[in-house]
């Protein structure tokens, strides 16, 4: 062969290349292959550093309250979604309040009344929750004393660039802290919540007897039925018994009235005739890092949320006391259907008892919940509060459900709840 | 078969089917661009319709953008503590707020991102000392604004304000931590995301005319561990400026009301 045609054969070899290449990435642009392409992966987020910011929030608040103009106020309850979306935005600066709040000082109830009508955020757990771990669900650590409380927190907004931190306490009294958070942080998400008719009682005059921080919607968001049922309940014996290394074979068993119980070393785990899962610790269990507080709610929450899930559903498991007596401090969870309270007829859903920080009990009652589509419809807030003024001076309405176990439908009921002012 | 031939043959091969795919994409591009240009006019007089005017150059063309999340990082804020004060020792305030302070001036940095320095410097190399710290700014008007992958921060701006004897008071919000990068989402077909705009501004019961800008961009929102940084379209309208996520056109909480 010549050179001069060794030389055609390369470029002809070439020009296959550079037209297959060619063809290759047209076909691409024209996305006529792309379904034959696997997806591009992402990188996944980065893992939370461990620390305070392990710390998961064991309970929002049962009602919220954004007040960006005074006396006009956007108010949430009953409504997980529109709770959530208020401490989402507002979850950073909190901590930040939290953080740097001075030692709390008692003040007069006035102060906290007028401070709730000034732009400012309000928050109502409806139980008292320690403000340290509060603190921690906030993504920070705080140096409250334990017995420091807050029942209900108010974040006010005075007119220099700062934040004034007040909280109601469970017997009714308030407390303000002056703080290092800045008040055009807490004032810039403010602009995203309307004003949607809400109220404090105190600010409706025919509402006079009732308790005057209970927050009133004007309306009451859609409503709609649950199923409930104990479906999960052989699934969250076997997920505790796993989570304690206890053998559940008949050897190990024995009835105790209606009880049957399991025995292991360190402890015995008691499935009890209503349904409830007991795991019994008499020397208690050593689960480590269960000095403080904020520790033991974590890990309580911790354990009963890896029972929880097992159950599915829409049922949320929400801090919701705790109990100290002699030696040992007992943490009660319930459940929570889109943003309303459950109150088990038998107990609280959940509970966590330590002793010397060592867990010597766990409670859990497996319950599956599911939304119908059934709507429901209730008296308005208004006209709930008022009812309930009447019966019991002080006091607020409170939607929750009522479950009184077994397979059934449910429906959120209006309750009395009884003032803290 | 002599492999020149044969090599020809596949050149001639390889030649056809480059011209149907480059005439298969040339028709696709026109097409998408026929469609668009009628969408587009289409969704101006749609808008108008509903009392609402806006020109058909400011609607989004196709866009893809990356999420982010920003974790704190201290030993920059400490870098940049040194480049404004130099050595200054640090102290935890509480809720995460840092406060450095010497003979230069003081500083202090929030989870939130927010923070502030008050320094005496020459005003004209504060801008530079920002940037040599790794913050990508812009400016605009009196302030910066924060720039991530070329695109504004809107809610990161930092001001300057200038004190008594020559210092200065630099404040704001920037991003300064460890950017981790996520998925790239696609944003939602323009006509699509100004319809639903529109629905849910009207919801809100607040009211505007005119939609001037419609301009692709961040917001940082705070959060714990990490801080998100959220892709979103700017919407400024004669109203007030909106931001409605990216990827799916929902108004997102913040607002600046004119």
């Amino acid at each position: 062969m010549s050179l001069e045609k060794r030389w055609i054969e390369r470029i002809k070899s070439l020009l296959i290349l550079l037209l297959t290449v060619s063809a290759a990435f047209l076909a691409w642009k024209t996305g006529l292959f792309q379904r034959l392409m696997p997806e591009h992966e992402y990188a996944a987020p980065a893992e939370p550093t461990p620390g305070v910011s392990s710390y998961q929030v064991a309970a929002e608040p049962i009602c919220a309250a954004v007040t960006g103009v005074p006396g006009l106020v956007y108010g949430a309850c009953y409504d997980d979604k529109a709770i959530h979306e208020v401490m989402q935005e507002f979850r950073s600066v909190l901590g930040e309040t939290l953080g740097s709040a001075s030692l709390p000082v008692q003040v007069e109830e006035s102060a906290w009344r007028d401070a709730l009508l000034e732009p400012g955020l309000f928050l109502d757990y409806g139980t008292p929750v320690p403000l340290n771990v509060l603190a921690c669900w906030m993504g920070t650590t705080a140096n409250f004393s334990p017995e420091q409380q807050a029942y209900r927190l108010l974040f006010a907004l005075p007119e220099e660039d700062k934040v004034d931190f007040y909280y109601l306490d469970e017997q009714g009294r308030t407390f303000f802290c002056e703080t290092l958070a800045l008040g055009s942080t807490l004032y810039a998400g403010m602009n995203g919540f309307l004003p949607n008719g809400a109220d404090f009682a105190m600010q409706i005059d025919t509402l006079q007897d009732c308790d005057p921080y209970a927050l009133i919607l004007r309306d009451l968001p859609r409503l709609f039925a649950v199923t409930a049922s104990d479906e999960c309940s052989s699934t969250a014996v076997q997920t505790a018994a796993d989570l304690f290394g206890i053998r559940l074979n008949a050897g190990s068993s024995f009835q105790e009235q209606e009880d049957t119980v399991y025995l292991a070393d360190e402890g015995r785990l008691r499935l009890e005739a209503d349904g409830a899962i007991r795991y019994l610790s008499a020397d208690g269990k050593d689960l480590g890092g269960a000095e403080s507080e904020e520790d033991r709610i974590e890990l309580s929450r911790s354990l009963l949320a890896g029972l929880a899930d097992v159950c599915g559903g829409i049922g949320d498991l929400q801090y919701a006391a705790s109990q100290t007596d002699e030696n040992n401090v007992t943490y009660r969870f319930d459940y929570r259907v889109s943003g309303i309270q459950v109150k088990l007829t038998g107990g609280s859903a959940g509970w966590a008892v330590f002793r010397d920080g060592r867990l010597v009990e766990l409670g859990f009652r497996p319950r599956t919940y599911q939304i119908t589509e059934e709507t429901v419809h209730r008296i308005p807030p208004l006209q709930a509060a008022a009812a309930s003024a009447s019966i019991q001076h002080g006091s607020a309405p409170e939607l929750i459900i009522s479950d009184p176990g077994g397979d059934v439908l449910l429906e959120p009921v209006w309750i009395l709840r009884e003032g803290r002012a | 078969m002599d492999s020149g031939k044969l090599k020809s043959a596949v050149i001639l091969i390889l030649l056809l089917v480059n011209a149907a795919f480059g005439w298969i994409l040339l028709s696709q591009r026109k097409n998408e661009a026929d469609l668009q240009a009628q969408t587009r006019s289409k969704l101006v007089k749609v808008m108008a319709n509903m009392g609402v005017t806006m020109d058909e150059s400011i609607i989004p063309r196709e866009l893809s953008m990356r999420q982010y999340t920003l974790t704190r990082d201290m030993s920059l804020e400490t870098a940049l503590v040194q480049a404004f004060l130099g050595n200054a020792t640090g102290r935890d305030m509480g809720g995460s707020i840092h406060y450095y302070e010497n003979e230069n001036g003081r500083a202090s940095f929030r989870n939130s991102g927010d923070f502030e320095i008050q320094v005496s410097l020459p005003g004209s190399s504060i801008e530079k000392r920002l940037i040599e710290n790794g913050l990508s700014l812009a400016r605009d008007g009196d302030e910066f604004i924060c720039l991530l992958d070329e695109h504004e921060v809107y809610n990161c701006r930092i001001r300057l304000s200038a004190q008594e004897e020559g210092s200065y008071r630099i404040y704001g919000r920037c991003l300064l931590g460890t950017l981790q990068p996520g998925k790239t989402i696609a944003a939602l077909s323009a006509p699509t995301m100004i319809l639903r705009f529109r629905d849910q501004a009207e919801e809100t019961g607040r009211v505007f005319t005119e939609i001037r800008s419609i301009r692709p961009g961040y917001l940082l929102r705070p959060a714990v561990p990490a801080a998100e940084l959220v892709p979103v379209w700017c919407i400024e309208t004669d109203g007030g400026i909106w931001y409605a996520d990216l990827e799916k056109g929902e108004l997102l909480n913040e607002y600046i009301p004119n």
